[in-house]
């Protein structure tokens, strides 16, 4: 007897719980709730009840001008409900008003907010109640189908979820072979749309990629060398569309050309590549700023290769680069074997 | 004497002009509801899952309604995931969202689905993109509203 009765109260809370479960908008129900917890006089009532219309408003307005972006006629034709008539001082009595009848309570308060705006807008009482009862219709309708869908949406949310890249299948005993059910609700990511506008062809990446700078800076040698003494070289840098970036990593190739003198009334052409390659997104901001510097090329006719590091101290526009040269020894060249230059690059 | 109290009347129309701008609440509006709250917690929240509930409310009313109308084009408008985060935990993440004052003029409906993206843990770099483009949607209809 008495587990019948534990049984049957079980069951009712069940049936409680899934009642409040399955309620989609906020109706009657919920807005009575506020003046009966807070006290009908309390003025934090108003506030809260301000705060939702609010809500209401400003999702409304959100989603009018998205869709008044795309579809303007189809945005005007289903957002053409009046719902700023009232302020919201007057709306709010209203809306206790209506609500003060119980039978209104499974009426969403956006549809109240319309009925009461459709009141003060001059709309017949017949027209009105018509109104209210189609919406008591289409509310109660969800909400009987709402049990049924909230397992097909259920299904969808764990598909989705399992589809993502760490697979927890097998830990929840759905083996390897477990094959996917078609999702039914397939919520998409509001970003893949724009992911299509800015699809861009590779020759238009190509063509876009360019950009050009100049550098100037002062020599170095190193002073194991007999020739202990300085030179400047400028430079003008082209800079290549291969630039290569994940969400850590980036990298750069470009090309430098330009004069090298040294103070041994030794002067001449240099030609370089570069290949520079930074981290991305570093919870320390200078090394965002820093990017390891690799070159091949020629300097006054002889091979050269460098390494160094490149400090941007406006991004993409002015760098600091400092490189150490080591090219291969000739006598007839003079030139040093070893080098550091110091220079200053603008980018455009 | 009489520029003092013409900066004052510039000001005095300047401001409400400048509340005037704004089309929906924004991080300003989200912060200052501690304070109409009386920097009462449990005021604070309910006033906050209130707005929260009348966004996700205004949405899903006009998304079936636009459902009847053109499925089509009701489930591309309304393609973002809002629901993927409870109402508690959206406020809370809205609380650390518009902790950062640079976000302040993102209105309230985005920052729903910007935190929602981040509670499916969306690559960082796609959730930059769309603030910096709920950024500039803002801007330009502010731009167009004034004009």
């Amino acid at each position: 007897m008495l587990s019948r009765k534990i049984i049957l109260v079980g069951y009712i809370f069940a049936i409680l719980f899934a009642q409040r479960e399955n309620r989609i908008f906020w109706d009657g129900s919920n807005w009575n709730r506020i003046s009966t917890k807070l006290g009908k006089e309390s003025h934090s009532v108003y506030q809260i009840k301000a705060s939702h219309l609010n809500g209401l408003l400003d999702g409304r307005l959100y989603y009018y001008l998205k869709a008044w972006e795309v579809e303007p006629l189809l945005a005007e034709g289903t957002y053409n409900d009046p719902l700023d008539l009232l302020r919201y001082k007057e709306l709010i009595g209203a809306l206790d008003n209506f609500y003060s009848d119980p039978k209104h309570n499974s009426i969403p308060v956006i549809s109240a907010v319309i009925v009461e705006n459709m009141r003060i807008g001059g709309i017949s009482e017949k027209a009105i109640y018509r109104y209210i009862e189609e919406t008591r219709f289409w509310v109660n309708n969800i909400r009987t189908s709402a049990d049924s869908m909230s397992v097909e949406i259920l299904a969808a949310k764990l598909d989705k979820h399992l589809s993502k890249p760490f697979d927890i299948s097998e830990r929840y005993g759905r083996g390897p072979d477990y094959k996917q059910k078609e999702v039914l609700i397939k919520p998409r990511s509001p970003i893949r749309r724009d992911e299509d506008i800015d699809k861009t062809s590779w020759y238009q990446k190509f063509t876009k990629g360019w950009a050009i700078g100049i550098s100037g800076g002062v020599n170095q040698w190193n002073s194991k060398d007999s020739l202990n003494s300085s030179g400047s070289s400028y430079n003008f840098i082209i800079k290549t569309p291969l630039h290569f970036r994940t969400d850590n990593l980036e990298s750069i190739i470009r090309f430098e050309t330009g004069v090298i003198n040294f103070s041994s009334n030794l002067n001449g052409q240099q030609n370089s590549m570069y290949v520079q390659v930074g981290l991305r997104e570093s919870n320390i901001p200078i090394i965002n700023r820093i990017k390891f510097d690799i070159g091949a090329g020629s300097v006054i006719g002889t091979r050269s290769f460098s390494n160094g590091f490149i400090i941007s101290l406006r991004k993409n526009k002015l760098n600091l680069i400092t490189r150490f040269y080591s090219a291969g020894t000739s006598n007839k060249s003079q030139l040093p074997s070893n080098w550091a230059l110091f220079s200053i690059g603008f980018n455009f | 004497m009489n520029r003092i109290l013409i900066i004052i009347a510039v000001l005095i129309f300047y401001l409400p002009a400048q509340q005037m701008d704004r089309l929906f609440w924004n991080g300003s509006d989200w912060r200052r509801i501690e304070k109409t709250a009386n920097y009462d917690p449990e005021l604070t929240y309910m006033m906050k899952v209130g707005y929260v509930n009348g966004v996700l409310d205004g949405r899903l009313f006009y998304y079936l309604k636009a459902w009847t109308m053109e499925q089509a084009f009701a489930d591309s408008l309304y393609a973002e995931t809002v629901d993927y985060l409870s109402p508690r935990e959206l406020v809370k993440v809205l609380d650390n969202f518009y902790a950062d004052p640079i976000n302040g003029y993102i209105p309230l409906p985005s920052a729903i689905i910007i935190c929602n993206m981040f509670g499916e843990r969306i690559p960082m770099n796609k959730i930059d993109k769309y603030i910096r483009h709920s950024k500039e949607w803002i801007n330009r209809m502010i731009l167009e509203n004034n004009q």
